[in-house]
Parts: structure tokens; C-alpha cells; sequence
């Protein structure tokens, strides 16, 4: 994506402005993260960093990751 | 004014008006500088305190330096008269450029995110604008924003307040004080507090008015904008309004702040990346409201047509739809639906010429409730889930337990039971749901405790009669019963024991398992309990024991024969600790006698080695005659009896777990006169039960060889 989201919000907010179905994949009617659902910021679980407010450096790679706990 | 010095500035000529004061251009003659001054009407100001507020609003206001902010240099009282310096910004209102129809898509992004930018700097120094509008927008002839007027509003005096109910005498009243009307916020009216969200709902106003010229919520009187804010929803926009730009908009305008962009600063980055990136978004329609259908490729399909039975098999890995004729010998499989998804509830509807099948789908992603009209071969596929809590509520949707067809005679309306326990109502075929409040806001509530698959209303029983009354059952709060239409709900369940608590028969708190009730008798309900088999010949006032000769009164499934209502089928499971038959012995067990006793049904169910358990949704009867009965077991087995449960076979296994098993004849084309009744093999014979005659069902005709 080519825009500058100064944190992950930001840059979740913009994804969901493009593709209007994502949101409520990723987040609950409350706006929290799904419970089994796992964002990285490169290899890194924001859980551990900043989560929504995780600060994003430029040329971040996000990924959003459902739980290997699976099935 | 025009000539008059206010401490060193002198004031040139009036260059406009708004409605706290009027605005001139002055000279600052110890800067050099041309500057703006606003005078502050006196009729704004109630009295000194007033002004002291105003004061330190402007201070905290003079300390917000960005490019897009109009900067106050001073705010000052000279002779009474109290005004503002702020820097001079020459240019037009962003009210002035959008006219009537609006301004082009791109600079509407342009606007857009710099107007962001200048609420997220202000909101982060903990600084609300309270009365964005296109008024307080000036774009100089670069292009660049300036947003005016930050955080005075609010100080100003209380014009602002009285717009609801004020009428306009004339076009010049509208303009200063119902200018602020149109751009206000629904939870603003409602007397609550603002915060930067509140600034996010003008925005969403703003934009709109960019992108149209027009306003989303307008009307002749107060009374009648504030009307539309609170309740109406915006006119859509159209091309040559991008649908990404709509989105955004939308969501600025949701009416629960918790919905709407919780940050200035997530608005601006939406605003940049459909200004910058993206070609327009692959999904062509950006609203939540539409559903665009889905195919699911790869699937087996079986080939339904009309007269066909059809059987719809939940189990925690995908729907299955089985399909047979009227002798139900042979099946065809399709499936599996959402493989990969917990398919938890299905319901069919055949009300009003329709021929619907509902499936709840869940995954990590969510709980979704979907439908398909062509008997599986698409499916709606809803951008945003149909059933969610409302943002007071505080908690969010784990799953959708039981889908709940209302009754024929309300052919528009469903119900859902969810976990967390609630209650969900459509009255629109299932358009839009909205939380049945009168049990959300229950005092009980807090004290409902999960049961072992969590806490879940799982069971929603309807009075055919009585539009007024219907009873849920909830794990493990009891039972609950409505009698004035869901606004007020009692717990009823004096009688029914609770083996893990310490009252052994409290008020409420029951892990309930089933309830179900035979249309003729809507006093007379059956229950299934964790521990206990119940019967109610009163509406639920009180329950009495029947498990008069059962191998265990802990079980989950329990129906009612179609057209007997004295006769009631369970599957006995062992234990609470254990869950699976008894004695490695797969068995029905039927009462005749409103459970004065029961007889085991077992001729073709595997009697050794049988661990099963067949979950509370999973037994279900069909409306032939004679009644057909089905089941299915969690070790993924589908088992079928002709006969009202004398004999079974087995009709699949291999299955993933059975969630639930719904039965279901698929009728004429509506208005035929076949459609309307049971689906006996003659069709014009219909509720005698004698086995004899000749022209029975097919099935029945098979065993007379013997």
C-alpha cells in the first residue's frame, strides 16, 4: 500500500477503506482484534509491541495471521 | 468598528460573519502583520464566566501550531468588547467551493485529509473543535486548508443548544445557527459529551457536502434535522463519488461513535491510500448493508427439485444437504458448505413462496449468518456480520447457537440465539437483526454461568397462539418466557433441578439442555435437562420430573412427534462426566404418555461398543406419515427411522461432529394446493395414523411383504 499510516490503525484503517469486508473479519463489533486472530509487524506479534498503536516503520510488512490452533 | 484600534491592532474593513461575532481584517501595527479579529457577539457572552471560559478555550487553542490550523495569536477584552486575533487566512470557504453539486473527487481527498490532519493534532493536545462545518473551512487559492475556530464553540454561549427547537425566519438564521445544527453529532443531541469522535461525525458531514453539495441530514425545522441525524440514513452516493470515498463517509457517519473511525488520524491515512493507491476496491459495493452473493466452487451439489426431502446437517467442519424423494431409501450428498467452518444452526423457510436455507458459519473470522435460495449453490457472503452486539452492549458475538424460524403467520419474521446469551429478532426476513433487550438488560444476566460449551441461548420455542409468548433456554441460566412480546422476560423454572449449585432448585441458573413443544398443547413443554426430564402442562409456571424409567435423565436432544403430542423422543446419555450413550448402547427412547414412561427404540442402532452422543440440535423429526425421525451423532454418524423410530438405518457416517439436523420437504411452487399440506404419499388421505390401509406411504407398502 502507498500510503504513510504513522501506526497500525492507521495502516488496518486504510486496508479496511479498501476492502470494506476485512474489518469485521479482523475486529469484533466491540473493535477488538479477533481472540484468534494475529497480527505481525514483520516477525513480530504486536501483541507484544504496541498493538493497535504499534508504531510503524517505513516499508513495514503487516500480516494478519489466524492461530495455528486451529481446527 | 472600521478605523478603531483594539490594543495594537487596527481594523481595516469587516470581511464576515459568523455566529459567535463578526470578522475584520486589521493591521497589527507592532508586528506589521495583517491579522483577523473577531469580535465576540455580546449576546454570546452570558456573563463574566463566560468569558473566563472563552479565555482559556482560546489559550489552549493558541497553542495548537500546524498547517492547517488557523492559528489565534491573542485573545483579549478591551472597553467590554472581547475579541480574538488569529491569523488571516484568504480564501474560500470549502461551504462557498462545494455550491450545490460538490467538488471534484480529488480535491475532496485533498480537503478531506488535511482537515484530518488538523483534528488529529488538535485532539491529540486533548483539544475538541465542537462546530466543524464547511463554513469553518477556508482553502487559500495553494490549495491549502485551514480550519477555523477550534474549541470556541463550545465556550461561546448556549445558541448553539436551542437550534432543535428553533424554526428559521430566514435563510441568514439558518446559516449562523442551524449551520452548527446539520453538523452535529447524534450522541451530542442526546445531551452526551463530545469527544474527538463527535469531530469525526462533521467530518463524515463536511465530506459529504464536499463530494454533493449537498447535506446528509436536513429539514425545515430543528426538530426535523435533529430528527434525521438521530434516526435517518444518508442519501448514497453515487459516481463521480468514488466508492471508496463513500465508505469512508459512511463510517464518519455511523450513528454509534464505536463504529466510526476512532481516530482523526485513521480517516486521513483512509484518505490517502484511495487518493493514492488504489485502483478502485474489487468489491463493487462498499456499503455494509449489501450482500454479494458466493458461489462456492468445488462443491457437490445434490440435485433438488420440488417434491424432494431434503435433510440440512450441521456439523463443526462444514453444512451438508442431503437429498431424497418422498420414500427416503436413498440419499444424495452435497457438500460440504463452508468446509472448514463450525456450522453450528441451519433452518429452512419455506413462509411466503420462499425456499430458504439459513446456515450460521463460524470461524476465527467471525460468526456469520448466511442464506441460499438455490439450495446451496450460492450463498450470501455479508461484508459485515448481520448479528451484532451494539456497542452498550460490551460484548461481542462468539456464536449463533439456533436459528429460529417465526411463526406462519409472521412470514417476515426469525429469530437467533446467540453466545454470549441473547436474544436477536428480524422482522424483515432477515435483512437486519436487532438485540431483543428486554433479556439482554435482564437483572439475572450477570449471574448466568457458562455452561460446557459456554454461555449460550440455545433454544428459542415460539406459542403458535399467543403472538405475545415464547420461551428461550439458556446454559445455564433456565429458562426464560415473554408474555408481552419480548419486552419483559421471568425466569420459569420452579421445579427443575440444578446438581451444581448449592440450592438444588434455584430461581434461575439451570443448565438447560432442550425444550420443545407440540403446536396443539402450547401449554404443554417438554424439558431436557443436565440432569432431569421435565414436563410443564402450565406454561412453564412448574415443571414435574418424568424420567420414569429412562437409563439416564442426562441428555441433550429431546422433540416432539409431529402430530402426537403426547409422544416425545430423547437419546440418553450417560453422564455428564462421560457424554455417551449408556452401556455402549445406542438407543432413542420414546414416551407415548407425556413421559409417564418410556421404551427403548433401538432396532438397528449399533448396541456394543456405541460411545455416541447426539448433541441437542442433532434429532429431529420430518412431517410425513408415518413420522420419520433422524439423528445425528458428534462421532459424525446420520442415522434415519421410517417407521416413528420402530426401526433405523443408517443413511451416512464419516461426517465431521453433527452440530445440528434440520428436516425439510420441499414444496410445489406456492399457491398449489399440495403445498399446504403434510406430505403423506397419497396426498389427500392425511392424519390417520393405522398402518393397514393400502394407500400408506411407499415405505409402508415395502414392509407389507413381510
Amino acid at each position: 500500500m502507498q500510503a504513510s499510516p504513522g501506526i497500525l490503525a492507521d495502516a488496518l484503517s486504510a486496508l479496511y477503506a479498501l476492502y470494506p469486508g476485512i474489518r469485521d473479519r479482523v475486529t469484533n463489533e466491540q473493535g477488538q482484534v479477533r481472540e484468534h486472530i494475529n497480527i505481525f509487524l514483520g516477525d513480530e506479534d504486536v501483541r507484544y509491541a504496541g498493538g493497535l498503536a504499534t508504531i510503524l516503520p517505513p516499508n513495514s510488512e503487516i500480516s494478519i495471521v489466524p492461530a495455528v490452533s486451529g481446527g | 468598528m472600521i478605523g478603531q484600534v483594539l490594543g495594537h491592532y487596527r481594523v481595516v474593513e469587516k470581511i464576515g460573519e459568523g455566529g459567535m461575532g463578526v470578522v475584520y481584517r486589521a493591521f497589527d501595527e507592532t508586528l506589521c502583520r495583517d491579522v483577523a479579529i473577531k469580535v465576540v457577539r455580546k449576546t454570546a457572552r452570558t456573563d463574566s464566566s463566560a468569558n473566563q471560559n472563552l479565555l482559556s478555550e482560546a489559550r489552549a487553542s493558541s497553542a495548537l501550531s500546524h498547517p492547517n490550523i488557523c492559528t489565534i495569536y491573542e485573545v483579549a477584552e478591551t472597553d467590554g468588547e472581547l475579541y480574538i486575533v488569529m491569523e488571516l487566512v484568504e480564501g474560500k470557504t470549502l461551504r462557498a467551493l462545494s455550491g450545490s453539486i460538490g467538488v471534484a473527487p480529488e480535491s475532496v481527498f485533498r480537503y478531506g485529509a488535511q482537515i484530518a490532519a488538523a483534528l488529529a493534532r488538535a485532539h491529540d493536545k486533548g483539544i475538541i473543535h465542537h462546530d466543524l462545518k464547511s463554513a469553518n473551512v477556508v482553502v487559500t487559492s495553494s490549495g491549502v486548508v485551514k480550519v477555523l475556530d477550534f474549541g470556541l464553540a463550545k465556550r461561546a454561549g448556549s445558541a448553539l443548544l436551542e437550534g432543535p427547537t428553533q424554526s428559521f425566519a430566514s435563510a441568514q438564521d439558518a446559516s449562523s445557527i442551524s449551520g452548527t445544527l446539520h453538523y452535529m453529532a447524534p450522541e451530542i443531541l442526546r445531551g452526551e459529551p463530545a469527544d474527538g469522535r463527535s469531530d469525526l461525525w462533521a467530518l463524515g458531514i463536511v465530506l459529504y457536502e464536499a463530494s454533493s453539495g449537498q447535506l446528509p441530514f436536513a429539514g425545515r425545522t430543528g426538530f426535523e434535522i435533529s430528527a434525521a441525524i438521530m434516526r435517518e440514513l444518508p442519501k448514497p452516493l453515487g459516481p463521480p463519488v468514488p466508492p471508496g470515498l463513500w465508505a469512508v463517509i459512511q463510517r464518519c457517519l455511523s450513528k454509534e461513535p464505536a463504529e466510526r473511525y476512532q481516530r482523526a488520524t485513521e480517516v486521513q491515512a483512509a484518505l490517502e491510500a484511495i487518493q493514492w493507491g488504489a485502483t478502485a476496491p474489487q468489491s463493487p459495493a462498499p456499503d455494509s448493508g449489501t450482500i454479494q452473493p458466493i458461489v462456492l466452487h468445488g462443491v457437490k451439489h445434490a440435485r433438488i427439485k420440488y417434491g424432494d426431502f431434503v435433510l440440512l446437517v450441521g456439523t463443526t467442519k462444514g453444512a451438508f444437504i442431503l437429498r431424497s424423494n418422498t420414500l427416503r431409501t436413498r440419499w444424495e450428498v452435497g457438500g460440504p458448505y463452508f468446509h472448514g467452518n463450525c456450522v453450528y444452526a441451519m433452518a429452512y423457510d419455506n413462509r411466503a413462496g420462499r425456499r430458504r436455507i439459513w446456515a450460521s458459519t463460524a470461524n476465527y473470522w467471525g460468526t456469520l449468518l448466511r442464506f441460499s435460495d438455490d439450495f446451496g449453490k450460492s450463498w450470501t457472503n455479508p461484508l459485515e456480520a448481520p448479528l451484532r452486539f451494539p456497542a452498550d452492549a460490551g460484548v461481542s458475538l462468539k456464536n449463533i447457537w439456533q436459528i429460529t424460524v417465526g411463526r406462519p403467520d409472521e412470514p417476515d419474521v426469525l429469530y437467533c440465539g446467540v453466545e454470549p446469551a441473547a436474544l436477536f429478532e428480524s422482522r424483515d426476513a432477515g435483512e437486519t437483526w436487532s438485540l431483543v433487550r428486554g433479556l439482554f438488560d435482564h437483572p439475572h444476566r450477570p449471574r448466568w454461568l457458562p455452561g460446557n460449551g459456554g454461555l449460550a441461548l440455545h433454544t428459542v420455542v415460539l406459542d403458535p397462539v399467543d403472538h405475545r409468548r415464547m420461551y428461550v433456554a439458556i446454559s445455564s441460566g433456565g429458562v426464560y418466557r415473554t408474555t408481552d412480546a419480548g419486552l419483559t422476560w421471568t425466569a420459569q423454572n420452579r421445579g427443575i433441578r440444578a446438581m451444581f449449585m448449592p440450592n438444588k432448585n434455584p430461581e434461575f441458573g439451570q443448565c438447560i439442555h432442550k425444550i420443545a413443544m407440540h403446536p396443539a398443547h402450547p401449554e404443554r413443554l417438554f424439558l431436557q435437562n443436565h440432569w432431569g426430564l421435565y414436563r410443564s402442562d402450565d406454561y412453564g409456571e412448574n415443571w414435574k420430573d418424568i424420567a420414569n424409567g429412562v437409563p439416564s435423565d442426562f441428555g441433550f436432544a429431546i422433540i416432539v412427534h409431529p402430530r402426537n403430542p403426547d409422544c416425545v423422543y430423547i437419546v440418553p446419555v450417560e453422564s455428564d462426566q462421560f457424554r455417551c450413550s449408556c452401556d455402549g448402547r445406542l438407543r432413542v427412547y420414546r414416551t407415548r404418555n407425556c413421559g409417564a414412561s418410556w421404551e427403548p427404540l433401538s432396532r438397528g442402532l449399533p448396541q456394543k461398543l456405541a460411545y455416541e452422543t447426539v448433541l441437542r440440535d442433532a434429532l429431529v423429526a420430518d412431517s410425513f406419515d408415518p413420522a420419520g425421525i433422524y439423528f445425528g451423532t458428534r462421532s459424525g454418524q446420520l442415522f434415519g427411522s421410517r417407521d416413528e423410530g420402530r426401526s433405523w438405518q443408517k443413511i451416512l457416517d464419516g461426517l465431521p461432529a453433527i452440530s445440528c439436523v434440520r428436516a425439510a420437504f420441499v414444496e410445489e411452487a406456492p399457491g398449489s394446493s399440495a403445498s399446504k399440506q403434510a406430505p403423506v404419499a397419497t396426498r389427500n388421505s392425511s392424519r390417520e395414523r393405522s398402518s393397514s390401509s393400502r394407500s400408506r406411504s411407499p415405505s409402508s407398502r415395502s414392509r407389507k411383504k413381510r
